[in-house]
């Protein structure tokens, strides 16, 4: 199909020319394609749609007595989302489990899209002096369930910062083509996605406490419970590696962008050793910071 | 003085090289021999980065000078010590829980046999990971090198924060007094500092076990003890403060009659013995708004555990 292979090349051609100009959004497209060029105008669309995550399935499993008003104002705004995101629903599943085996409601869901072509984000890409970005503060997500499910008295009005990034990663993607990898940061908070970047790409990260942008509030949640925000789940950040040269550009435009107000570069990939993960602190020491494998349990004798 | 090669006692007679790994945070490595046990010089906190890379390089050098390669390493069970990461490349791992070890050293660097009858350890510490799990620190111990057996222990009680809790003593109190059935926030007239504490998040955090693991600790309790006669209660700089401010306040008691002390008493479970530390506190206020010196109080917390735990 040809219309592909020419919407590519015109996202190259609008790609180079974004670079020069300096924007970073194409809001409208004119082209002339003369007869001999033989396009299907309605394919020629279709590519254009498919630079960008597309299609989402999605499997409900549901303990029977759950409210069905409840299920519909969920399911209302599942479709809600996914209609911001210009994301389809296309197929699912759903199961019914007896009373007192669900805990209410699971949702598992599997995304669709396509890769642009040159576009090639990896791991193993990083390269020492390559700079760690994050798109804002750490750890709101893990904090507002706590506060959320009950758990503490918190006074505090902790939100969570749950978000649909594609809209970022566009942004992002349009600003340079030297960010090496990109990926967001879930439960085990921007630690595991550092540990994995740093495993899968054979180098060290440094991060550097006094960058780590995390909220008073979330900080103080830390504080009282002695635990990280970087090990604290997010629902709409992510973290991003880039050529050191293009870091402060990026981040700018990523400020631009109401998914990445508080973006900023928080560390910078070493030679290595393989997989070391290290946070310089206040102080100016060097310290490992390494993954728990369960439940947190105090080291000191 | 170290490389300390200690004489392996009666009995040992190790086939190959063994590395043993050591603790966390105040980290020696062992290196052993057919007829020695060769302990490093003091490593230090393995999550400083310099430190781990130095121990790294320390091990290298005394493989190098004993000329030793080890066919076994063996570890602390904690999960999270830094230490297990070590030794990288030998394959066959084994691990000895923490107060074994602590019963095992005393014993080896007494010389007793390994065929020796077995004895009963007092092992009392600030943080050791259980058998199988928990955290241990308040341990009498049955047994010898090969195995034990956990006879009694001091009561558990919640971290609240767990590190955030060793660091910051009035955690610990705030713990016991709510294991006790007593509410700290009304305890302002004896302990102010109680007023500006988030003592609800702490009590939740207790209930919920969030992030408030239970330890058997003795270090704990004598800094909660500390705390209660506000010796660094707000927070220590280094591990022990508050304990060693406890013990220099009860050594400065000068009085010659008897002290009074606290009881601790027993209780029996199915598992064996523990150390009641409930019935501290309601005496230990009861003893602050009455004016009892606190000299003498720290000096009858001490005398009372040792013969609670004798």
């Amino acid at each position: 199909m040809h219309e592909l292979s020419l919407c590519r090349s015109l996202i190259d051609l609008l790609q180079q020319q974004a670079a020069v100009s300096q924007f970073s959004r194409v809001k409208q497209l004119w082209l002339e394609a003369g007869p001999l060029v033989a396009v299907e105008p309605e394919a020629l669309k279709f590519a254009f749609t498919a630079a960008r995550p597309l299609y989402l399935s999605c499997a409900f499993i549901i303990e029977e007595g759950m409210a069905v008003s409840q299920l519909r104002r969920i399911v209302e705004a599942m479709r809600e989302a996914a209609r911001a995101a210009g994301v389809s629903i296309i197929t699912g599943d759903t199961k019914v489990v007896p009373r007192g085996k669900g805990d209410g409601l699971f949702i598992n869901t599997s995304g669709l899209g396509v890769i642009p072509q040159g576009l090639e984000l990896a791991a193993s890409r990083c390269e020492p002096g390559d700079r760690v970005v994050v798109s804002g503060t750490l750890g709101d997500h893990g904090a507002a369930v706590l506060q959320a499910r009950g758990e503490l008295a918190l006074a505090s009005n902790l939100t969570s910062d749950c978000r649909s990034l594609h809209g970022l990663v566009q942004h992002m993607l349009a600003q340079t083509t030297e960010i090496k990898a990109m990926r967001d940061a879930t439960r085990g908070g921007v630690a595991a996605i550092l540990h994995e970047f740093a495993a899968a790409s054979g180098r060290a990260i440094r991060v550097f406490e006094d960058s780590l942008p995390v909220k008073p509030e979330v900080r103080g949640v830390c504080e009282i419970l002695g635990l990280d925000a970087l090990h604290f789940a997010n629902e709409g950040k992510l973290v991003a590696v880039v050529a050191q040269e293009r870091a402060d550009a990026l981040v700018r435009a990523m400020r631009q962008h109401e998914a990445g107000r508080d973006a900023c570069i928080i560390g910078e990939i070493l030679e290595g050793p393989a997989g070391r993960v290290q946070l310089r602190t206040l102080m100016g020491s060097e310290r490992l910071l390494d993954l728990p494998e369960g439940e947190l349990l105090p080291r000191i004798c | 003085m170290a490389p300390l090669a200690l004489p392996l006692p009666p009995g040992f007679a190790p086939r190959g090289a063994l590395l043993a790994l050591g603790g966390d945070l105040k980290n020696t490595f062992c290196l052993t021999n057919a007829q020695h046990a060769v302990i490093s010089q003091y490593q230090g906190n393995l999550q400083q980065l310099a430190v781990y890379e130095a121990a790294e390089q320390a091990q290298q050098h005394y493989r190098r000078l004993y000329g030793q390669t080890p066919v076994q390493v063996v570890s602390d069970g904690h999960p999270d010590y830094r230490s297990r990461r070590m030794g990288v490349g030998l394959s066959v791992r084994s691990q000895v829980q923490h107060h074994h070890a602590h019963l095992a050293s005393c014993l080896g660097e007494h010389g007793y046999p390994l065929d020796g009858a077995p004895v009963l350890g007092i092992c009392l510490d600030g943080t050791g990971y259980g058998d199988p799990e928990g955290l241990w620190g308040g341990e009498l111990l049955y047994g010898g090198y090969a195995e034990v057996r956990r006879l009694a222990w001091l009561q558990p009680c919640a971290l609240p924060g767990g590190e955030a809790a060793i660091r910051e003593p009035w955690r610990l109190l705030v713990a016991q007094l709510l294991q006790t059935g007593i509410n700290p926030a009304e305890t302002t007239d004896i302990w102010p500092l109680m007023a500006e504490k988030p003592l609800a998040i702490i009590r939740q955090m207790v209930e919920r076990g969030l992030n408030a693991p239970l330890s058997s600790s003795a270090g704990r309790l004598f800094d909660a003890m500390a705390a209660a006669l506000g010796c660094y209660a707000e927070g220590v700089s280094y591990e022990g403060q508050a304990a060693q401010a406890l013990e220099t306040l009860a050594h400065s008691w000068q009085g010659t009659d008897p002290v009074e002390m606290y009881a601790f008493p027993q209780i029996r479970t199915k598992q064996g013995w523990q150390l009641d530390c409930r019935c501290l506190w309601p005496e230990v206020m009861a003893d602050l708004r009455a004016g009892r010196a606190k000299a003498e109080m720290a000096l009858a917390f001490h005398l009372g555990l040792a013969r609670g735990g004798l």
